[in-house]
């Protein structure tokens, strides 16, 4: 009885092509060690589900909750400087020292999120901008315990076994994109779309705006720091760099090229531009970059809302009368058995 | 209900799995070499920049007298060598420097590497080579702090990295004090009392220790220090700090700092017409055509063209012709000759014969004739010599060495102040 | 001292008061945020090195075909690249930043880094009792003259008044007839031309380095924002407010010289604490 039940709804989940894919997906990955063990390809991967978990927490605050970050690195920067810090001085264990450099971006995200309460749009970009360039001066500037432009070395591994560190780290990536797949489908997530869309009308029903762009920062600043404190781990090089430019705007990057505001997108953006990039550089050598962002700015083009809605909206179809979720190459829907075939039509009159 | 069913399942999948894959992961043998193949030299650095192309020239010199000899002998076949080029991008992302080094070691098969220029890349590859036991030379200009601390914390696990840069960050700074020492004394023979030093240094790690150090010796040595100006490591424009130079009226300008400022820096001297010798490394003298006349600049003997070692001449005249005139940045050169010498001389590519060699063996640097220390893997040239010198950059482009340390050969010519300084400063 | 800090960051000021009033300008019509502006001025200042120093052609006539170039690949950009996108404002961001750095890219591809060019005209004065250059004068000489001709661009001619119509309220000018995609065209060329300018004359005062148009593009940013986004006031007072300050932390704090930007930054956050919209900021966010 149970197992017909469960068995259902699973055949039911899979007939929806997007989490249909999502599984095959998560089923290849966890393959992936056994057919590609060798240390490049993994070093390759687990970079890869560090940066979902960073650009992730920048599409949480950016793409749900609409408060624009310009400068993420800052969170990243502080969990992996914190947690590097108090490894090599204090000595502690990676489990303890990435929760805490995680709790400091946490805090971070609370002072970062203080600007927000008054700033908006590109006021706000550049504020958060600005603050990553001035904690790199900080830095500098203590540079007997941050060491300066060398960096702190000498961080040990999570892990001294990649493997292990890799479904570490893909365990972490499965946890954030639930956590923030649950959150954004709960009344704070719903909350956080209508500050997005106007703010002055989700306070005007009552909102406390002040507590969810707060709070909206604080989980940017969690997930940000998880992977801040997993970077530093396994890097073992916590320097300047982790402050930089190129870490503020790469999480935009992937998050818009997968799609801003999806809560795959951002995964889906990492897991092609990272090996991509990789892939250009071994072909191509220095002159890697250059096609990579010509290739960046065509897909940009041709998919403004990111690959995956571009994606789906090739291989779904909704159904116009249940608006249940079907292949494209259905004829009928797979729930009321309506026909499929003037979808189009429908779905423009039931929209006006 | 659905859910946490998947989530136990991926667990319990997660650690079968990797289970499974333990049992195939082993590690890999790079010491063999089928006949025929090549050694591979990986030469990783910032391949966008000038630096990575000089580190690209410079390597390639150091493998060719090996490949024009026919190879070199393992298990009595003879194996050419290859330079493999790797961008490390470092100077945007660290973190591409750590993939290129591994790309490098386990999908080109590299046999060594070497290359990198910051502090906080070479440290980065300095691990990927100890976790894949690959010998790697880094080539920064300075002995990194980072280095020593990973031979000092761990010697097993690190005993893959050297290093050729000549001198750590500090022993520079005894080299800064001489020459600017000498300038200081040709300046007092002009009639200038006490000369007067503005002290330019880029904020650094290094840089803080060394200004400890200098600022104490010149006043010692009846200097007046009349400014620190402590501009950023990646300062584009020094054009604020140059004028307030000129008001502090000195008559010595002790500038260390590196990149695209120090050219900007040799403009604004000149267009000012500072009436004051600079010293130390102002960056700008190792670029064509650019630099400060009359200034003082630290040199290896890869970028002067007087002869101090066997092959250094050779080498500059060399350098010049490949890199369309332009003076050595970074040199990859004595990396790859003492790796591959290393392999001649132990016939394998093992690495433990290979360190045991470099640990034991003379090396003939294109400075000289040097050692490496057993404990930290640096550089030590007999006598504890360091291979710098203080270049004077004379109108016409000439080069004169004006100071060398005290053991070493080269007779060190006067320092030149010209007219029109000697006379401004009479007038001050 | 201060007629130190006086010359020197009316010289930054200047320049930064030129290219955020190209930038402010763009914004204010075409409503993106164009972060490839900055590689725009560097690369006409490559265009510019490339056409005076390897093929030896006069520098009065390459400093106009350098501009006309970057003008030309400018709207080549914003037709096939920024204008299909334009409703996303993120996407913008992006490709932009990919042009950027394509340029950047294309620029370090002909081994140009780290390059001086020679100064237009040579020789120097005391003024203050600080000695600058004619090539400094020459800067100044041609910011004033191409500010002033904006201005008189945008309030005198048709067409400048078209553009401020549509900054005002693109609906409305789009009943009286002004044509949208004319008037974008313009402002592109228009704001590039500027930047275009400003590499072309400032190129002698720095070390042409392909990356310069990043730590550029943060100053930039800061002005135009911190001015108020879309007011060309506010952005060419707040160029020298933080020219200003960035010369004054060098200068009363020579030890400090590294911390500038993140001084400056500081203090424009603390600034904004204060006021959200930015000094002069009119613009409130659609």
């Amino acid at each position: 009885m149970f197992l017909q039940k469960f068995g259902k709804k699973v055949s039911n989940a899979l007939s929806i092509p997007s989490q249909l894919l999502l599984l095959i997906g998560l089923i290849a990955f966890i393959l992936m060690p056994v057919f590609f063990n060798q240390p490049h390809v993994l070093r390759l991967l687990i970079m890869m589900n560090i940066m979902a978990v960073f650009a992730s927490s920048w599409n949480l605050v950016t793409g749900y909750a609409g408060q624009l970050i310009l400068g993420h690195a800052l969170f990243f920067g502080v969990s992996a400087y914190v947690s590097a810090m108090l490894n090599t001085n204090l000595d502690w264990s990676p489990l303890v020292s990435i929760p805490a450099g995680t709790l400091a971006a946490v805090l971070t995200g609370l002072i970062a999120g203080y600007p927000a309460l008054r700033l908006k749009g590109i006021y706000l970009g550049l504020t958060t901008l600005a603050m990553p360039v001035v904690l790199s001066g900080i830095v500098i500037v203590f540079s007997d315990f941050t060491g300066g432009e060398m960096g702190i070395v000498g961080v040990s591994l999570l892990s001294k076994n990649r493997i292990v560190f890799y479904y570490i780290t893909l365990f972490i990536l499965v946890l954030t994109v639930f956590a923030i797949h649950k959150i954004t489908r709960s009344k704070t997530g719903l909350i956080f779309q209508a500050i997005r869309e106007n703010e002055m009308t989700a306070q005007a029903s009552g909102v406390n705006t002040t507590y969810y762009k707060l709070l909206a920062f604080c989980m940017g600043g969690l997930f940000a720091g998880l992977a801040g404190g997993l970077y530093a781990h396994f890097i073992r090089v916590v320097g300047p760099s982790v402050l930089s430019f190129g870490f503020s705007f790469e999480p935009i990057i992937w998050s818009s090229f997968g799609g801003v505001a999806t809560v795959m997108g951002p995964v889906i953006g990492v897991f092609i531009l990272v090996p991509a990039i990789e892939e250009l550089r071994a072909v191509l050598g220095e002159n890697a970059s250059l096609v990579y962002y010509i290739i960046l700015g065509i897909v940009v083009i041709f998919a403004p809302g990111g690959v995956i809605r571009w994606f789906l909206n090739r291989v779904e179809k909704k159904c116009a009368q249940c608006e249940a979720t079907n292949f494209a190459f259905r004829r009928h829907c797979r729930n009321c058995k309506s026909s499929l075939k003037d979808n189009g039509v429908l779905k423009a009159v039931k929209q006006s | 209900m659905r859910f946490r069913l998947c989530v136990v399942a991926i667990i319990i999948s997660m650690i079968t799995l990797s289970g499974i894959s333990f049992l195939g992961h082993t590690a890999h043998a790079k010491s063999r070499i089928k006949q025929g193949e090549t050694i591979k030299i990986g030469v990783i650095g910032p391949m966008a920049m000038r630096t990575g192309a000089h580190m690209m020239i410079s390597a390639q010199m150091g493998i060719e007298s090996y490949n024009n000899a026919g190879g070199i002998e393992i298990n009595g076949s003879k194996h050419k060598v290859e330079l493999i080029k790797i961008d490390s991008n470092e100077f945007v992302n660290v973190a591409d420097a750590a993939n290129g080094a591994e790309r490098a070691i386990h999908r080109e098969n590299v046999h060594f590497l070497v290359g990198g220029v910051l502090d906080e890349a070479v440290a980065v590859i300095q691990e990927i080579a100890a976790d894949n036991e690959i010998i790697y030379i880094s080539t920064s200009y300075t002995v990194s702090e980072n280095h020593i601390k990973h031979l000092r914390k761990d010697r097993e696990r690190y005993k893959f990295c050297f290093t050729t840069a000549s001198a750590a960050a500090t022993a520079l700074a005894t080299a800064h004090v001489g020459i600017i020492d000498t300038i200081a004394n040709a300046v007092k023979a002009t009639g200038v009392e006490k000369p007067r030093v503005a002290q330019l240094v880029a904020k650094s790690r290094v840089g803080d220790a060394i200004l400890g150090l200098t600022t104490k010796v010149f006043t010692a040595k009846g200097m007046e220090i009349v400014g620190n100006w402590r501009p950023s490591n990646q300062a584009t424009d020094l054009r604020a700090e140059t004028a307030a130079l000129k008001t502090s009226q000195p008559n010595i300008i002790y500038a260390l700092f590196s990149g695209s400022a120090g050219l900007v820096f040799g403009k604004q001297v000149k267009e000012l017409e500072i009436p004051a010798i600079v010293g130390g490394s102002p960056a700008s003298s190792l670029f064509p055509g650019q630099g400060i006349e009359y200034s003082v600049t630290m040199m290896g003997p890869q970028s002067i063209a007087t002869k101090i070692s066997e092959n250094n001449v050779q080498f500059y005249n060399e350098f010049l012709k490949r890199s369309n005139n332009e003076l050595c940045v970074i040199n990859a050169y004595d990396a790859a000759a003492f790796l591959l010498k290393a392999v001649q001389l132990t016939a394998s590519l093992e690495a433990d014969p290979i360190i045991k060699t470099l640990e034991t063996e003379t090396w003939s640097a294109i400075a000289g004739d040097m050692k490496y220390d057993a404990k930290y893997h640096k550089t030590k040239f007999q006598n504890n010599f360091r291979p710098v010198y203080g270049v004077q950059k004379l109108p016409g482009g000439k080069q004169a060495i004006v100071w060398p340390t005290k053991k070493t050969a080269v007779e060190p010519h006067p320092l030149v102040i010209p007219e029109w300084m000697k006379k401004s400063w009479k007038k001050m | 001292m201060i007629a130190n800090i006086f010359v020197i960051g009316l010289l930054n000021g200047c320049i930064y008061a030129l290219l955020a009033a190209g930038f402010s300008l763009m914004f204010s019509v075409a409503r993106i945020v164009n972060l490839a502006f900055t590689a725009y001025w560097m690369f006409s200042a490559y265009c510019y090195y490339g056409l005076t120093s390897s093929m030896g052609i006069h520098p009065l006539i390459a400093a106009p075909a350098a501009v006309i170039v970057v003008i030309l690949i400018s709207l080549f950009f914003q037709f096939f690249v920024i204008n299909p996108v334009k409703g996303s404002s993120m996407s913008v961001m992006i490709l932009s930043l990919a042009i950027g750095l394509i340029l950047q890219k294309i620029v370090s591809l002909q081994n140009l880094s780290y390059t001086l060019v020679p100064n237009l005209i040579e020789g120097k004065m005391e003024w203050f009792g600080v000695t600058v250059t004619y090539q400094y004068f020459l800067c100044l000489v041609v910011v004033v003259v191409v500010l002033l001709g904006l201005w008189f661009f945008l309030s005198k001619t048709r067409y400048g008044v078209a553009i401020r119509a549509i900054s005002e309220d693109r609906q409305v000018a789009g009943l009286m007839g002004i044509d949208e995609r004319f008037a974008i065209a313009l402002v592109t060329a228009v704001s590039v031309g500027v930047a275009a300018i400003a590499g072309v004359v400032v190129s002698p005062l720095y070390a042409l380095e392909p990356t310069m148009w990043m730590s550029h593009l943060l100053v930039l940013m800061a002005v135009v924002i911190f001015g108020g986004m879309g007011s060309m006031k506010g952005s060419i007072i707040t160029a020298f407010i933080i020219a200003f300050t960035e010369t004054s932390v060098v200068l009363l704090i020579p030890t400090g010289g590294f911390l500038r930007s993140a001084v400056v930054m500081a203090f424009m956050i603390a600034v904004l604490m204060i006021k959200p919209t930015g000094l002069f900021g009119t613009l409130t966010e659609e």
